[in-house]
């Protein structure tokens, strides 16, 4: 063995397991550099198997039991998410107000009139109705409108930012649905 | 809820106790909670080398237990599982912290108080060689640290040790006995002489 190679940390984790192959043992005799290595890692090995637990304090029970019924609790919370959700929801219908106008204006008129009353969302119809026609032309038309006005941006904007609260609101408190759940 | 519940958790196997806890029994939280919290916090004391910092950090990791325990699966062990939570804290608190600088220059001699001697001025030396240690572990990098941690005071075995960080058993083995030498040459270095009588 000691012709051949030094030790590696495999052989050095069996000796300390105790089921190293002798060979192993006798190279350990005759090799100055693997007996300083395996000294270092007994002495490591035996100070740890033998260093004591520390104990937690005495009052870390009641500590960490207060703040736990400091959280709110699953009733508050779940009320909490519905909150925001409902709020959520509610910037999303409000930013959808001019189009569901424009959907009744189209539905009975068969015309999406561009005016003040009706702003960047008949692009979304004219996008719609267009689009199996010719997709291109639909987006261009789409966007032409959407972005021919502040009052179309606007609503543009706002439907976007409606769309991003209620996504990010949701996937941030999915977690928290399911933890009251079981609650 | 009161003592006599607290009393019959007390004899109830863990599993019993874990699904009390999922059904929202705050009894059985706190059950869970003394079982586990000297494992915690010596774990907290040992990667944060600061006896008040582990203390918060204990505290932490027993309200994300709490938080998260309708995600534990009964697969693993449930010491396993809370003291994974208790190791991604601890490093990442360390990696905030980016310094590991600890001052032991305040004893208290009531942390190592469970440790039986015959007589006070062993157990003076027994929490001597006990914070020396602890100085010495602090040199470590913090990855090979939370390995000797996990694997000799939890007697965590490679795999599982592996299962806890994400990565290999052969990752895992090789910074084990990196960390081993290390600290051997540390104690050797620093003519270490603990195991006192």
């Amino acid at each position: 063995m000691s012709a051949f190679r030094h030790l590696n940390a495999e052989d050095y984790e069996s000796m300390l397991k105790g089921q190293a192959n002798p060979d192993v043992w006798n190279h350990l005799q005759s090799c100055t550099q693997c007996r300083t290595i395996w000294e270092e890692i007994y002495l490591a090995h035996h100070t740890l198997t033998n260093a004591p637990e520390v104990a937690a304090p005495a009052h870390l029970l009641d500590q960490v039991m207060t703040a736990i019924h400091a959280l709110p609790q699953p009733e508050q919370s779940r009320k909490r998410v519905w909150r925001l959700l409902g709020l959520a929801i509610g910037i999303g219908l409000y930013s959808w107000f001019s189009l569901w106008g424009a959907v009744i204006g189209y539905m009975f008129t068969r015309y999406v009139p561009i005016t003040p009353f009706y702003t960047g969302f008949q692009g979304i119809l004219a996008l719609l109705s267009a689009f199996w026609w010719n997709w291109r032309h639909a987006l261009s038309v789409f966007l032409r409108v959407a972005t021919s006005k502040p009052w179309t941006m606007y609503t543009l904007l706002s439907f976007a930012l409606s769309l991003v609260l209620l996504v990010g609101l949701t996937r941030y408190y999915h977690r928290r649905l399911f933890v009251h759940a079981n609650g | 809820m009161g003592h006599d519940s607290e009393s019959t958790l007390h004899t109830l196997p863990e599993e019993e106790v874990i699904a009390r806890a999922l059904q929202g029994e705050l009894d059985a939280v706190g059950e869970l909670v003394r079982r586990y919290q000297n494992a915690v916090f010596n774990l907290c004391y040992r990667m944060l080398g600061d006896y008040h910092e582990a203390e918060n950090a204990a505290q932490e990791v027993f309200i994300r237990m709490y938080r998260r325990l309708h995600t534990y699966k009964p697969a693993y062990r449930f010491s396993t599982w809370v003291l994974s939570i208790a190791s991604h804290y601890c490093v990442d608190q360390l990696r905030k912290r980016r310094i590991t600088h600890v001052s032991l220059d305040t004893p208290e001699m009531h942390r190592y108080a469970h440790i039986r001697t015959v007589d006070p001025e062993t157990q003076a030396l027994l929490q001597e060689d006990a914070e020396t240690l602890q100085r010495y572990l602090n040199m470590l990098p913090e990855d090979q640290r939370l390995i000797l941690v996990l694997h000799y005071w939890y007697d965590f075995s490679y795999r599982e040790i592996a299962h806890i960080l994400h990565t290999t058993e052969g990752a895992v083995k090789t910074k084990a006995h990196r960390a081993r030498r290390r600290l051997g040459e540390i104690l050797k270095r620093k003519g270490w002489q603990g195991e006192r009588p």
